[in-house]
């Protein structure tokens, strides 16, 4: 008769905290803080892309975020979650640079749209089939165009709240506003948003 | 709460029902606030296609998938990363 073993079913770890591991960079740990990167590493390149808009930047402004992070570290006194000082830290190096690019460039993001080149032609009712899958797609560029002519101010809000799927108290955190605040931001950014897609929606 | 104006030909151009009904869509669970939209987008046209639109974009929205980070994007990073902390 076989011998059968038992096989001994080791349980799942569960991962450290990310307070735990911000007491471990703080203490000189350096492997903890390449833990908290690749814990958010996605996530913060989602807000600097939105913010910013193109790769380049975005790049830069992520690489900023994570060395900013790193750097100020010990200034971190745990009165937040980590995740909401992080993408503190990711929103304000990304509308920096914003700030810093619209004053080089001709074209500010205020200027008014023109309506020919932006508003999308109006879309059939097509419910399956390529068709739809390619209005899908006009759908998505149309939105991220959209969301980053938004001003600065309702930018930041739509992408936190809408896009990354914060609550209103958790932007107000991020963005040091009142709850009040992101929540007229957000609406008033959503106005915005209404009147740009207006024939998709 | 200011209560919605009946229909008229400018209760979308004067802003207050546009904010009631934001309010509405972004989360606010003030039930008087509810009702009362409710209400005035069963007697106006144009704010029943504000809201609905308003809640569309809001779905699209949270739809959206997240940015694939590019390969070389991460690479980027992770030099930096360890260049910062290995050598300070």
């Amino acid at each position: 008769m076989p011998e059968h073993k038992q096989l001994a079913v080791a349980a799942p770890a569960l991962p450290v905290p990310d307070d735990e591991l911000v007491r471990r960079v703080q203490a000189g740990n350096t492997e903890a803080f390449e833990e908290l990167v690749r814990r958010y590493e996605r996530k913060v390149y989602n807000i600097t892309y939105r913010l910013m808009g193109n790769e380049q930047d975005a790049s830069e402004a992520l690489q900023d975020a994570f060395l900013r992070a790193y750097r100020f570290i010990d200034k971190f006194q745990f009165k937040s979650s980590f995740f909401t000082w992080l993408y503190r830290i990711a929103t304000n190096v990304s509308l920096s640079k914003l700030r810093r690019r619209e004053k080089v460039d001709v074209v500010s993001i205020d200027q008014p749209v023109n309506e020919a080149g932006d508003l999308p032609l109006e879309i059939p009712d097509v419910k399956y089939g390529p068709e739809k899958l390619m209005k899908q797609r006009e759908l998505r560029a149309a939105l991220q165009k959209s969301v980053e002519e938004l001003p600065e101010d309702y930018r930041s809000v739509v992408v936190l709240r809408d896009l990354e799927g914060l609550s209103n108290e958790e932007v107000s955190k991020v963005l040091s506003l009142s709850v009040a605040a992101v929540k007229s931001r957000l609406h008033r950014g959503r106005l915005v948003l209404r009147e740009k897609l207006a024939s998709y929606l | 709460m200011k209560k919605p104006k009946k229909q008229t030909a400018d209760c979308h151009d004067c802003g207050e029902v546009e904010e009631l009904i934001a309010r509405y869509v972004g989360g606010d669970e003030d039930e008087e606030l509810a009702r009362e939209v409710l209400l005035h987008a069963q007697t106006c046209g144009e704010c029943a296609h504000l809201l609905r639109s308003l809640k569309r974009l809001v779905h699209h929205l949270s739809l959206e998938p997240n940015c694939e980070m590019p390969a070389a994007v991460r690479r980027e990073l992770w030099i930096t990363i360890r260049r910062e902390i290995h050598t300070g």
